[in-house]
């Protein structure tokens, strides 16, 4: 499959999603917001890294600041999605600590012109905690709104979903390359994941209602 | 680093690995919708439960502050009112140097404010608390019927069947209260000439029924104001923890039954409701 226009069709998404979170942008939560303003940090990301992929053959310099800026952002989401305050606390110092390892891997593990699986491995592992954190949360005070209504609901499993696959298939391709196994199912798989895990951003973008979540929180 | 060719038991351990990943993921989701919905269910369960006592507070304080108002005018009318007209009466009864005629009609009038003065006493009596509580239902309900046949706006009687016991001094106010409102809706709106008052004691259960032979009305069709008085019983009722069911139908009169069940009234006394008022 030509890989320029899978990459356009991921592109296009991204920009489909970014529109509907800035056309619904006052409607949306906080966490919600800040998640709109993610989309379309990935979308300008993507694009970068795709110009930069062609002029100097190598796009893992920005994959390395995209992904401590990726990492931020989706701690920034939970940060209002959790009400707890010691979490709270604690995404905050991760997010610190996160750009902390980020430089140590540069200059310790994963040069600039290598691929960040570290700081990505690490950020997937974190993520799975936000969402198991938000799960709880949310069974701690369910909504009257039944579960598959709920924006929360899908974002969280979208995002649990995307952390532990993403986590398998970096696992998996490691081994691949190791035992120099055809690799190239594995990236299909991720690129699939990802096109998933956008466009169900995009639907909980679509379903996130400022008031409910409003209510919903203030009971917790 | 070696390049070892995988052998097929590892690519099987993958696979499983994979395949043990993706159930218990899928595993994890089914869990958590389903301790979700569970929780949602308890949380209704448990709301419902908040908002009925809330309702049966309120209702409970309403029916306290309609009950001091009814004492109020009660006494007002015993104390005041009547003491008023009785001197008017004696007054009336002082008037010497007339004539055969005027004595006529002074005799009238005197007899008129006596009237007026039973009248008055029926109604404080009615209205008063202590009075239907020391009476007990059947004797109030029965004054009330005589007050009624005597006035003649409707024609009422009374069927009392079983042996009679008394239902708590709450109980039976409101009981009292719920006959009122249902003699005073049949009078009002039905047009009835007959009113059948039926109080069915058994040892579990104590029914009160009140008939009447009107034009009748499809339930759902009621506007405001005869709306409310049918809701005020069925929410009186509640407050004693019994059921008020409102039959009727255009050219059928209307049925007014009240169960309260004995048994399960107790656990409601025994519970979060005493049973006084005031």
């Amino acid at each position: 499959m030509n890989m320029d226009l899978i990459y356009i069709v991921y592109l296009t998404i991204l920009l489909l999603v970014t529109i509907a979170g800035f056309m619904r942008y006052k409607k949306l939560s906080k966490g919600f917001k800040t998640l709109a303003v993610l989309i379309l940090c990935t979308l300008i990301s993507e694009s970068i890294k795709k110009v930069y992929g062609k002029i100097y053959h190598n796009n893992m310099p920005v994959a390395h600041i995209w992904a401590v800026i990726e990492y931020a952002f989706f701690s920034l989401t939970y940060f209002y999605l959790l009400t707890n305050r010691w979490v709270k606390k604690a995404i905050i110092a991760s997010i610190v600590a996160m750009f902390i390892l980020e430089v140590v891997n540069v200059l310790f593990f994963e040069k600039l012109t290598q691929f960040p699986s570290l700081i990505l491995e690490a950020s997937h592992i974190v993520y799975v905690v936000y969402s198991l954190l938000l799960f709880r949360q949310m069974l701690l005070v369910p909504a009257e709104q039944s579960l598959f209504k709920q924006s929360l609901f899908w974002f969280n499993i979208n995002v649990l979903f995307y952390a532990t696959t993403m986590f398998l298939d970096f696992a998996l391709l490691s081994y691949f390359i190791q035992n120099k196994l055809d690799a190239l199912p594995l990236a299909y798989f991720a690129l699939v994941v990802n096109f998933i895990f956008y466009i169900v951003i995009g639907i909980s973008i679509l379903m996130d209602n400022k008031k409910e979540n409003v209510a919903e929180f203030s009971n917790g | 680093m070696g390049n070892v060719a995988p052998n097929a038991s590892e690519l099987y351990v993958v696979i499983f690995s994979t395949t043990v990943f993706f159930v218990f993921l899928t595993g994890f989701i089914i869990y958590f919708i389903l301790l979700y919905q569970k929780r949602q269910g308890e949380n209704k369960i448990e709301r419902d439960a908040m908002q009925a006592n809330f309702r049966q507070e309120f209702l409970k304080a309403r029916l306290e502050m309609q009950e001091q108002t009814f004492a109020h005018v009660s006494r007002e009318l015993h104390d005041n009112v009547n003491q008023v007209l009785s001197f008017v009466k004696l007054n009336l009864a002082m008037i010497s140097n007339v004539d055969d005629e005027q004595r006529l009609k002074i005799n009238e009038n005197r007899d008129l404010i006596a009237q007026a003065i039973t009248d008055l006493r029926d109604l404080s009596k009615s209205l008063s608390f202590d009075y239907i509580t020391k009476q007990g239902l059947v004797k109030a309900i029965e004054t009330e019927v005589n007050k009624l046949n005597k006035s003649g706006i409707i024609n009422a009687s009374i069927l009392v069947e079983g042996d009679t016991y008394r239902l708590g001094e709450q109980s039976e106010l409101v009981l009292f209260r719920i006959l009122q409102e249902a003699i005073n809706n049949a009078i009002k709106h039905s047009g009835a000439s007959h009113l059948k008052i039926n109080l069915h004691y058994s040892p579990e259960m104590f029914n009160l029924t009140v008939d009447d032979d009107g034009v009748g009305f499809l339930p759902n069709s009621l506007d405001h104001s005869t709306g409310s008085g049918l809701i005020n019983i069925e929410n009186r009722a509640t407050v004693i923890g019994a059921a008020a069911t409102i039959n009727s139908s255009p050219g059928n009169g209307c049925s007014v039954k009240v169960t309260l069940n004995l048994l399960q009234q107790r656990i409601y006394i025994d519970g979060n409701h005493p049973d006084r008022v005031s």
